[in-house]
């Protein structure tokens, strides 16, 4: 009970803070999603209406494995850098923030440092969960307002545009797409408590610098291993034969964030909470 | 709620801040940390809240011992070093939030700890407009709100006017008289002499004089 009634808390002053992020990334994906319908357009490529899953996969779509050999320089994919780091670091916060005054009698009144910290990453999976979900609510809208039909499918001209062959356009499925999406969700959600774990053994910033350099190495370097890989629609089976499985993101999600939280709960255990943010 | 420390030690970066402390306070009586700054008297007052795990020894609050990841003692009301709230909300509304873990405090019981601090429950004030001996009576409230069985106060008289030191006064008394166990740290060896049952005068870290008040 005790654990619900520090979760309500903590998840609202998690809110609170991700409100403006949210906004941000509203306007941020409305903007995305205008562009590129522009460019569609321009490329003589938007012959069909463009759907709801097309304005999603504007912001997961990342970039395309680089082929080794082909002499191709990939960009970085701002826009979905811009998406994966705000909805990362928005929601986020160190294992206590305060340690004089009401963030040590609130660790306290919660009762014991365990049940703290457990509070603290469910409250992390639920900022990025909502923010998550407001922002795609958001995109799919803006699509909407923007002519889009309420269909999950993705149609021709943006998988054009995002770089996938013409081929590999059929095995886009709905369901597919569905689990997909959540397979993202769950991933930031872990990377959001390896954060946390990180700043609870390191230091905030430390953190942030870390768990988005992982992330990033994903555009670079192809591997099933690395997180980022899952972030990412063009690198998913949804888009490219032999891409990674959402299933298998789930279940990756599912570990790193498990871990993440065992290895922030034993610190946290020993922590000593004393003033000045300083650590012992 | 009786506390004992049996041969506590804590070193942080390598450097003594409580060496080999050992004492014993009794229930339903009001004990005095005091000592110059520095002294340590702040770290005890963790150590006993279970915030600050013992290098060496042990802290024993009401026949349980404090271990890491242990349960924090049950009813303790603290206000340790500053009191610090939640700028954007009214003195009210953070009790309020403190209270709503627990659930031990009602809207009533929150009014009259606010009245007795001399706070007016009706305001409408953020915090973040408060004085700081506003606040300090705040952090006394949120200390005292849920009548704890165990009180450790930093510091009570912290930026209070002379009908500030009294409220306090009055508050400590009634603690005791309801059979709680009042901690405080202090470098005013006034308040200390008028207040405590028993003292405990701390340097570098280390106990140096113990006695009655
Ligand atoms: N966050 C901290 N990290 C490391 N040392 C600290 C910290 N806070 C205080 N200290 C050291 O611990 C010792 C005791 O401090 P404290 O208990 O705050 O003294 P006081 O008696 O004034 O309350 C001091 O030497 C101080 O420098
Ligand atoms: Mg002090």
């Amino acid at each position: 009970m005790r654990f619900f009634r520090c979760l309500t808390i903590e998840a609202r002053s998690v809110v609170k803070v991700a409100i403006p992020w949210a906004v941000f990334l509203s306007v941020f994906s409305a903007a995305l999603i205008a562009v590129i319908q522009v460019r569609i357009r321009g490329l003589g490529l938007g012959s069909e209406r463009i759907t709801v899953g097309d304005c999603l996969l504007y912001l997961t779509f990342g970039s395309p494995a680089i082929e080794p050999g082909l002499g191709t320089v990939s960009m970085a994919p701002v826009d979905w850098l811009v998406w994966i780091a705000t909805m990362l670091f928005a929601a986020s916060r160190d294992g206590i923030d305060e340690r004089r005054g009401m963030g040590s009698s609130l660790l306290v009144a919660c009762g014991s440092r365990l049940r703290w910290w457990l509070v603290r990453c469910v409250a992390s999976i639920v900022g990025v969960t909502i923010l998550c979900l407001i922002v795609w609510a958001s995109s799919c809208a803006v699509g909407m307002l923007c002519g889009a039909t309420a269909d999950l499918g993705v149609s021709e001209g943006a998988c054009s545009l995002a770089g996938f062959s013409p081929d590999n356009i059929d095995p886009l499925g709905r369901s597919e797409f569905a689990v997909f999406m959540l397979s993202v969700l769950a991933m930031l959600a872990a990377l959001s408590i390896l954060r946390l774990a990180l700043s609870e053994l390191g230091t905030r910033t430390l953190s942030v610098v870390i768990v988005l350099a992982v992330v990033c190495l994903a555009v670079w370097i192809p591997s099933d291993l690395l997180p980022g890989a899952y972030l990412m629609l063009s690198r998913s089976s949804c888009a490219v034969m032999g891409g990674v499985q959402p299933f298998a993101g789930l279940c990756y999600a599912g570990i790193v964030g498990a871990i993440s939280m065992g290895i922030g709960a034993a610190s946290f255990a020993r922590r000593d909470i004393v003033g000045g943010g300083e650590r012992s | 709620m009786s506390v004992r420390l049996d041969h506590v030690s804590k070193r942080i970066r390598g450097r003594a801040v409580l060496d080999d402390v050992t004492l014993d306070i009794p229930s339903a009586s009001i004990a005095a940390f005091t000592g110059p700054n520095g002294s340590g008297k702040t770290m005890l007052l963790r150590a006993i809240a279970g915030l600050l795990l013992p290098t060496e020894g042990k802290v024993v609050v009401d026949g349980t011992e404090l271990e890491a990841d242990a349960e924090f003692p049950s009813s303790v009301g603290l206000l340790i070093e500053y009191p610090v709230f939640l700028s954007h909300l009214t003195g009210f509304k953070n009790l309020e939030l403190l209270a709503s873990i627990k659930r031990v405090a009602s809207h009533d019981d929150i009014a009259e700890t606010l009245e007795n601090v001399g706070l007016d429950p009706f305001d409408k004030r953020k915090v973040r407009s408060y004085s700081l001996g506003m606040r300090q009576r705040l952090g006394i409230a949120a200390a005292v709100m849920e009548r704890p069985k165990l009180l450790l106060i930093d510091e009570p008289t912290n930026a209070l006017d002379v009908q500030g030191v009294e409220m306090v006064k009055d508050v400590f008394t009634e603690a005791r008289r309801s059979g709680s166990t009042v901690i405080f740290a202090s470098h005013d060896r006034g308040i200390v002499s008028q207040l405590a049952d028993v003292v405990f005068e701390l340097h570098d870290g280390a106990l140096v004089k113990e006695g009655l008040a």
